[in-house]
C-alpha cells in the first residue's frame, strides 16, 4: 500500500514539473503580448481622439471621420479581450447600444445614459452641418472615450491572463464579431468598413501563435496550422464592402470553423475550462464546436439548476408536471394547454385563452423552444427565474387560478407523485413536494426544449445542406441593411445579447392595438414599465421583450398582442418605421423612425431566410399517462389539459 | 446523460506530459494523512442550521395554510414571557405580490424557537389566541391595519417589534403592478378594521399607496399588526432604535440620495408611542454636531406633513443623508451605529437636494474635499458607503468606518484585489462576548463595478458579513470575515437570542441552485451557533499566517478551501478527475461539490488530501 502510494506520487511529480515550466513561460509570454496590444491601442486612441477633436474644431468633418475610423480600429484590437473580462465596461462605457438604461440597484428610477463608440457613431452619422453644430457634445464623448479606453487598457494589462482566459477570450471575440461585428449593430448610423475587423483577427493571431511550440509537442500541429489558415483566410472577406460581403459564406467557411478549432486546441492541451473554475454556471458552453448548434449555450444558467444536478428522473418528473392539468384549479389546464408542442409550443391565438373560457389573457403566448436562454421572462420581463414564471402561471387568476399551497396539496395526495419527487429530492415523504421543487422540475424540463437545427443552422455550421439564393440574400439583409440583427441577435435571433448572453433586451417598436396602419390605434399595454416596480419609467413604456425569430413560420400571429397575422404584414410594419412611422406618438421608440429602404424583393428574401429558421427536429412525446391522484374524477384528467 | 452535450467536443482524457501543469485526469492514489505533512485545522466551531425556508415551509393564515413568501430581510425578535422557550422570531419579506391568504404586498412570518439538548434550535408548535395552529404564522396585516409592501428593515425593543418599508410608493398604479401586487387600490379608511390609536384620525380615507411606508408595530406573540405609526411620518424607513428611557426612538431612512431623513421621536409617557414629539435632524454648518427640529406630528391635524414629510423638511433646511440603512445601539458606549450605503456618482443628486433647501452632512463635504472636488461635482464618487456613528450626547454624526479600500476597475483583478473589502454596508448588529464588543456588518452590494467585486472573468456577486472588534481601530484591516452568502444573494437580518452565541441570519434571493440543498435555492433564515467560541479565537487567527509552506484549511471543509498564500492549484475527485482549477488565488470555492475525499494538486506536483463534508 505504501509503495503504491509513493510510486503514484513520483509519477505525479515528474509529470507536473515539465508541464509547469512550459506553462509558466507561456503565461509570461501571453501577458507581455497582451500588455503591448493594450498599450498600443490605448496610445492610438489618444492620438486619434486628439486629431479628431482638432478636425471638428476646424470644421473639417471628413478628417474627423477618418480619425474616427482610426479610433475604431484601435478599439477593435482589444475587443476580444475586454468583451471577455468586463462586458459591463463595454456596455456602459465603450461600445454599448446607444439607448438609456436604468440603474438596477436604485429604488428610484435613475436613467443611465450610454457612452462609447455607438453614441459617437450616431453623432457622426448625422449630416455634415449637424456634426459641426453638435461639435461640443461630440468632442466631449470622444474625450470621454479616450479616458475609458485608458482604463480598459489598464484593466487588460493588469489582468493575470491564463491559458484559459486567453483562449476563451479568442472565442468570445469570434462570437462578438459573428453576431454583432458584421451585423448592423456596431454601426447604427455610419457606413461600415469591414476592414476594421482585421484588427480583431490580428490580436487573435498574435495570441494563437504563442501556442505553436506546445501544439507541436502534443501532436496538435495540424490543428494549430488550421487555426492560423482560417484566421488568415478572413483577409479577402474583410476587403469587401458591406453590401457585397456574403456573411453566410464567411461564417460557414471561416468564423464558425475557427470558433470550433480554438476549443479543440484548449481541450487538446488539457487547459481548464470555464466550467471548472467556479461553482457559478457559465452561459456559453466552453466545449461547443459551433456557434450555431444546440450545445452553443448552456441551458441551465437561468433555470437556477446546476448542470451537475440534472438527472433523467428530474427531467421525467418535469415533463409529467408540464403536461399535468393538476397544476390548475379546475384540473383542466396544463402548461401544454397554451404551449402546444405541435405548434412550436404556442397556441396559434392572438392572445392566450383565459381560465374558465373567460376571455383572453393579456398577451400572446410565446414559444418555449430555446426560452431558457433568456435571463428575464414574460413580454414585460417581470420574472428573473423560471421558478418565478411557474409561480406566476399557477397563481394568476386568468391562467391556473390556483395557489401554491393548493397545488402542493393536490400533488402530495398522489403516492405516485410522492415516489417521483422522493427519487429526485430525497426520501422525505410528502415533504419532498414543495413549491420550489415543483418549479425546479418544470424548469429542468424546459432546459430540454432547446434546438438549433434548422437548415440555416446546419448550413452555417458547415454541414452539407444548401440554402437558396433568396435565403442567402435574406440572411445578408437581416444581418446588414435591414438592421434586424441589431436586436434579434444570432444565434438565438432573440434579444439575448452576445457574446456573454447575460442580458435579455426589450424594445419599444410601437406595435398598434390592432393591425391597421391607416387609422393606427395606440396599444394601452405599458409593457416593461408595468413589469417590476423599479422599471416603471418612460424609457420602458411600451417596451416588450425581443422574441426569437426562430420557428417564426410556425408561431403566428405576431407581436405581444398577436395583432399581426402574417410575416408580410410584420415586414411592412418595420419598413414603415414602426409605430412612429404609422402616425403613433412613440417618443421613446428604439426602432429608427425613418423608413427602411427595402424593395419588395428584399422583404421576400428576408421572409425566405426567416422560414429557413424553421426547426422541427425537436421531438416531444407527451407522457404516456399521468400519476394517479386517487379520486376517479381527477384521474380522468386529460394529458396536456382539456383546453 | 443530459442531451445538450451530444455535439460538444469529447474531452481528451489523456494528454502527453509536457502539455499542462494540471492534467485532466490523474491516477488516483490513496494518501495516508500522516504522510502529507498537512496541518490539520480543527473544523470550524460554528454549527449551521436551516430554520425557515421561503417557498418550502408553509404558514398558517386566517384562511388556512399558504406557502411562505420569499425575500427574507429583517428579523425581529421578542422573548417568551413565560420563559419556556428562546422566544419569537419574525421575518420580513421584502417583496410585493398578490396572495389571497397571506395578503397582498410583502408581510412577515412569525415562529417560536426552542433549544434542544444538543444546543441546536427547533421551531416549536404553537396555537395562537386566534385559533391558528402550526409552526409558522403570517403576521396579519390585511384584517388589521392594512397591508404593507417590501418589508425590509425594522426595530425590536422590549419584546415589541416594528416593521419598515423602504421602497417608497408614490402611485396606486405602481403598487398594483398590473394586478400582480396590490389588487385593491380603492381608498383605505383608517381605523375601519382596527382603531388607529390616534384621536380624530379614524374614518379618514386616504389613497391606498398612502397607507404604505409607515413604521408598523406588530404583536409578535399573536402574529398580527397593531398600529401604523401615522405620527412618525411616511418615509422610506429602513430601521430604528429605541433607547433605554422607553421614550426616545431614532429612525433611519433609506430614501432618496441627499434627502434621506434621520428622525427622533420622544414619547410623552414611557412605552406609549402614540403621543409624543417628532424631530428631524439638522446638522450645524461645518460641524458634526446638530440640532433637532420639531415636526408638527398630530396625524389628524398635520396629516399633510405626516403623509409627505420630505416636502416639509426641505423648507426647514433639514439634513439629507445619502441612503441610511440599518442602525443599532452599542450597549457598551451608548452610541448608535448606522450604515449608509454608497451611490456611484451622487453629485447631481446632492445638487438637486441643495437647490431644494436641504443641507448635507459634514462627512459628505469632507469626502469631497479629500477627493479635490465640490460636493455637487459629477466626478464625486461614493461607491462603497460606510458606517456612521451618532452620539446622542452631543447629537453628532460622523463616519466611523469607510467602505473600501478604493479599487479602480482596472485594478480589480484577482491578483491585486485586497484580501478584505467592505462594500455597501446594510445590516448591522452587536455581539457582547467575554467582556468584548463586536460589531457585525452585513453587505448588500450595489453592483460589481468599481472594485466592489474582484474581476474574475466570471459573473456573480457574493455578499459578506464582517465582524469588528470594537476595542480595535475601525479599519478594513481589522475586519474579520464571518460569513459569505451564496452567489447572487444578499446577506441580511441579524437576531440573537442568547447573548450572541446563537444568531439568526437571512440569505436573500440566492442565484444558484442545487437539487438537494434548500439553503442554496431559496431565501432562508439560518442559525449559527458557537459564535462565542469563534469570537474568542479571532485574536489568534493572525498569528498563523507567517508559517512556511502552503497550508490548506479548513479541513474538513464545506464551502471553500483556503490557502495560506496565493497559488495555482487544481482539485481532483476520488476517481482522479479534475473538477476545479484555480490560478493565482488563495481561495477555491467548492460549495457545489459533493461530500467526499478530494486531492489538491499544486504546480510542483505535490498533493494534499481534502475532505468536503456537509
Amino acid at each position: 500500500m505504501r509503495n503504491q502510494y509513493l510510486f503514484g506520487l513520483l509519477i505525479l511529480l515528474l509529470v507536473g514539473h515539465d508541464g509547469h515550466k512550459a506553462s509558466t513561460d507561456r503565461r509570461q509570454q501571453l501577458r507581455s503580448v497582451i500588455s503591448s496590444i493594450a498599450r498600443h491601442s490605448d496610445s492610438l486612441v489618444t492620438n486619434n481622439v486628439r486629431k479628431a477633436v482638432a478636425s471638428i474644431q476646424s470644421g473639417n468633418t471628413q478628417d474627423a471621420l477618418r480619425h474616427y475610423e482610426g479610433i475604431r480600429q484601435a478599439y477593435k484590437a482589444i475587443e476580444p479581450l475586454i468583451e471577455h473580462i468586463d462586458p459591463s465596461m463595454v456596455t456602459m462605457q465603450l461600445n454599448g447600444a446607444p439607448l438609456p438604461k436604468l440603474d438596477a440597484k436604485s429604488q428610484f428610477v435613475d436613467v443611465l445614459e450610454p457612452h462609447g463608440l455607438q453614441v459617437i457613431d450616431e453623432m457622426f452619422g448625422a449630416d455634415q452641418d449637424s456634426v459641426i453644430a453638435n461639435g461640443d457634445e461630440l468632442t466631449k464623448e470622444l474625450l470621454q472615450f479616450s479616458v475609458n479606453m485608458h482604463s480598459a487598457a489598464a484593466l487588460i494589462s493588469n489582468t493575470p491572463w491564463t491559458d484559459r482566459l486567453v483562449l476563451e477570450s479568442c472565442r468570445t471575440g469570434i462570437m462578438r464579431l459573428t453576431t454583432m461585428g458584421i451585423s448592423s449593430f456596431d454601426r447604427p448610423a455610419t457606413e461600415p468598413f469591414l476592414s476594421e475587423n482585421l484588427a480583431i483577427m490580428r490580436t487573435i493571431r498574435m495570441l494563437v501563435i504563442c501556442y505553436r511550440d506546445v501544439c507541436q509537442q502534443n501532436d496538435l500541429a495540424a490543428l494549430y496550422e488550421q487555426a492560423l489558415t482560417l484566421i488568415d483566410g478572413t483577409g479577402p472577406y474583410f476587403g469587401q464592402s458591406d453590401g457585397a460581403l456574403d456573411k453566410a459564406e464567411l461564417i460557414r467557411t471561416i468564423l464558425d470553423p475557427l470558433y470550433g478549432s480554438i476549443a479543440r486546441l484548449q481541450i487538446g492541451l488539457g487547459i481548464e475550462l470555464s466550467t471548472e473554475v467556479s461553482p457559478s454556471q457559465p452561459v456559453v458552453n466552453p466545449t461547443a464546436e459551433s456557434m450555431f448548434s444546440s450545445s452553443t449555450l448552456m441551458p441551465t444558467a437561468s433555470s437556477g439548476i446546476h448542470y451537475n444536478s440534472i438527472s433523467n428522473d428530474l427531467l421525467d418528473l418535469g415533463k409529467v408536471l408540464f403536461f399535468d392539468p393538476i397544476l390548475s384549479d379546475n384540473a383542466e389546464r396544463a402548461c401544454a394547454s397554451c404551449h402546444q408542442p405541435e405548434r412550436a409550443f404556442t397556441d396559434g391565438l392572438a392572445k392566450g385563452l383565459a381560465f374558465d373560457h373567460q376571455g383572453t389573457i393579456l398577451r400572446n403566448t410565446p414559444t418555449l423552444i430555446n426560452s431558457v436562454y433568456a435571463r428575464r421572462f414574460f413580454f414585460d420581463l417581470r420574472a428573473q427565474r423560471i421558478s418565478d414564471v411557474v409561480a406566476h402561471v399557477i397563481t394568476d387568476q386568468q391562467e391556473f387560478h390556483s395557489s401554491l399551497i393548493d397545488v402542493v396539496g393536490r400533488i402530495r395526495a398522489s403516492s405516485e407523485y410522492v415516489e417521483m419527487f422522493e427519487r429526485v429530492f430525497g426520501r422525505r415523504g410528502a415533504e419532498s413536494i414543495d413549491a420550489t421543487n415543483i418549479s425546479m422540475a418544470i424548469g429542468a424540463y424546459l432546459t430540454t426544449l432547446v434546438s438549433m437545427n434548422s437548415r440555416m443552422d446546419r448550413y452555417l455550421r458547415g454541414e452539407s445542406v444548401t440554402i437558396s439564393a433568396s435565403e442567402r440574400r435574406g440572411f445578408n439583409l437581416f444581418m446588414g441593411k435591414a438592421a434586424c440583427a441589431s436586436c434579434h441577435f444570432p444565434p438565438t435571433y432573440a434579444g439575448y445579447v452576445p457574446p456573454t448572453f447575460v442580458e435579455s433586451e426589450s424594445e419599444i417598436i410601437g406595435v398598434p392595438a390592432r393591425h391597421d396602419t391607416v387609422n393606427a390605434l395606440e396599444d394601452s399595454d405599458v409593457g416593461r414599465a408595468g413589469g417590476i416596480l423599479r422599471e416603471n419609467s418612460v424609457i420602458y413604456r411600451g417596451s416588450f421583450k425581443t422574441p426569437t425569430v426562430r420557428n417564426i413560420a410556425l408561431t403566428a400571429p405576431y407581436f405581444h398582442n398577436g395583432s399581426y397575422e402574417s410575416l408580410e404584414q410584420v415586414m411592412d410594419f418595420y419598413v414603415r418605421g414602426g409605430g412612429a412611422g404609422i402616425g403613433l406618438h412613440v417618443p421613446y421608440q428604439t426602432l429608427p423612425f425613418d423608413r427602411l429602404e427595402l424593395t419588395r424583393q428584399d422583404q421576400d428574401d428576408i421572409i425566405a431566410f426567416m422560414k429557413a429558421l424553421t426547426d422541427t427536429s425537436l421531438k416531444v412525446n407527451p407522457p404516456a399517462r399521468l400519476p394517479s391522484i386517487g379520486s376517479s374524477k381527477t384521474d380522468r384528467r386529460p394529458i396536456g389539459g382539456r383546453y | 446523460m443530459f442531451r445538450f452535450v451530444a455535439s460538444v467536443i469529447a474531452l481528451a482524457v489523456c494528454v502527453s506530459a509536457g502539455a499542462q501543469d494540471f492534467p485532466v485526469r490523474i491516477e488516483p492514489v490513496t494518501i495516508i494523512p500522516y504522510l502529507q505533512g498537512r496541518v490539520v485545522v480543527p473544523p470550524s466551531p460554528l454549527k449551521y442550521q436551516n430554520i425557515f425556508v421561503g417557498a418550502v415551509d408553509t404558514v398558517e393564515t386566517k384562511d388556512g395554510k399558504a406557502v411562505a413568501k420569499q425575500w427574507h430581510d429583517y428579523i425581529g425578535y421578542a422573548a417568551d414571557p413565560t420563559g419556556n422557550s428562546l422566544g419569537y422570531a419574525i421575518v420580513n419579506h421584502e417583496m410585493i405580490e398578490s396572495n389571497d391568504k397571506i395578503g397582498d404586498g410583502g408581510g412577515m412570518t412569525m415562529f417560536k424557537l426552542g433549544k434542544k439538548a444538543d444546543g441546536t434550535l427547533e421551531v416549536l408548535n404553537q396555537t395562537l389566541s386566534d385559533g391558528r395552529s402550526g409552526k409558522f404564522f403570517n403576521v396579519d396585516f390585511k384584517n388589521t391595519v392594512g397591508e404593507t409592501g417590501m418589508n425590509c428593515g425594522g426595530m425590536s425593543w422590549s419584546n415589541r417589534v416594528w416593521t419598515a418599508e423602504e421602497w417608497y410608493q408614490t402611485t396606486n398604479k405602481m403598487i398594483n403592478a398590473d394586478g400582480k401586487g396590490f389588487r385593491d387600490t380603492t381608498d383605505f379608511e383608517i381605523g375601519k378594521m382596527l382603531p388607529s390609536g390616534f384621536p380624530g384620525l379614524d374614518g379618514k380615507k386616504i389613497k391606498r399607496y398612502e397607507n404604505l411606508n409607515w413604521m408598523v408595530e406588530i404583536d409578535p406573540v399573536n402574529a398580527k399588526a397593531i398600529r401604523k405609526q401615522y405620527n412618525w411620518g411616511r418615509q422610506g424607513f429602513e430601521s430604528g432604535v429605541t433607547m433605554s428611557d422607553s421614550k426616545t426612538v431614532y429612525l433611519f431612512e433609506d430614501g432618496e440620495v441627499g434627502k434621506s431623513l434621520l428622525t427622533k421621536f420622544v414619547a410623552d409617557q414611557p412605552g406609549d408611542f402614540t403621543k409624543g414629539k417628532l424631530y428631524f435632524y439638522k446638522q450645524d454648518a461645518g460641524a458634526f454636531t446638530g440640532t433637532w427640529v420639531e415636526v408638527p406630528n398630530d396625524p389628524a391635524t398635520n396629516w399633510d406633513i405626516m403623509v409627505a414629510p420630505h416636502a416639509w423638511a426641505k423648507t426647514k433646511g433639514i439634513t439629507g443623508f445619502t441612503r441610511l440603512e440599518w442602525g443599532q445601539i452599542n450597549k457598551t458606549d451608548g452610541k448608535i451605529y448606522i450604515t449608509e450605503t454608497g451611490n456611484d456618482r451622487p453629485g447631481s443628486r446632492y445638487k438637486a437636494a441643495l437647490a431644494e433647501g436641504w443641507t448635507l452632512p459634514k462627512h459628505t463635504y469632507d469626502r469631497a474635499t479629500a477627493q479635490g472636488v465640490t460636493i455637487d461635482s459629477s466626478a464625486y464618487w461614493d461607491y462603497y458607503g460606510r458606517v456612521l456613528v451618532f452620539d446622542p450626547k452631543d447629537n453628532s454624526v460622523r463616519a466611523y468606518i469607510e467602505g473600501g479600500p478604493y479599487v479602480t476597475d482596472a485594478n480589480a483583478t484577482m491578483n491585486k484585489y485586497p484580501e478584505k473589502h467592505l462594500s455597501n454596508p446594510d445590516g448591522i448588529g452587536f455581539l457582547y462576548v467575554n467582556g468584548k464588543t463586536f460589531m457585525v456588518i452585513e453587505e448588500d452590494l450595489n453592483g460589481v463595478s468599481f472594485g466592489r467585486m474582484p474581476n474574475t472573468g466570471m459573473r456573480g456577486t457574493n455578499c459578506e458579513a464582517w465582524l469588528l472588534d470594537m476595542s480595535k481601530e475601525p479599519t478594513i484591516d481589522n475586519l474579520y470575515r464571518l460569513a459569505i452568502s451564496p452567489y447572487g444573494s444578499e446577506i441580511t437580518g441579524f437576531a440573537s437570542f442568547d447573548d450572541g452565541n446563537t444568531v439568526l441570519i437571512n440569505s436573500q434571493h440566492p442565484d444558484n441552485a442545487t437539487i438537494s440543498d434548500n439553503a442554496a435555492k431559496n431565501s432562508l433564515t439560518f442559525a449559527i451557533t458557537g459564535l462565542k467560541q469563534l469570537v474568542s479565537s479571532i485574536d489568534n487567527d493572525d498569528d498563523q499566517k507567517d508559517q512556511a509552506g502552503i497550508r490548506v484549511f479548513p479541513n474538513p471543509t464545506s464551502s471553500q478551501i483556503q490557502f495560506t498564500q496565493s497559488t495555482d492549484a487544481a482539485l481532483y475527485d476520488a476517481t482522479g478527475a479534475r473538477v476545479r482549477v484555480m490560478r493565482e488565488s488563495s481561495t477555491m470555492d467548492i460549495s457545489d461539490l459533493a461530500s467526499g475525499v478530494y486531492y489538491v494538486r499544486f504546480v510542483d506536483g505535490s498533493t494534499r488530501q481534502v475532505v468536503i463534508e456537509r
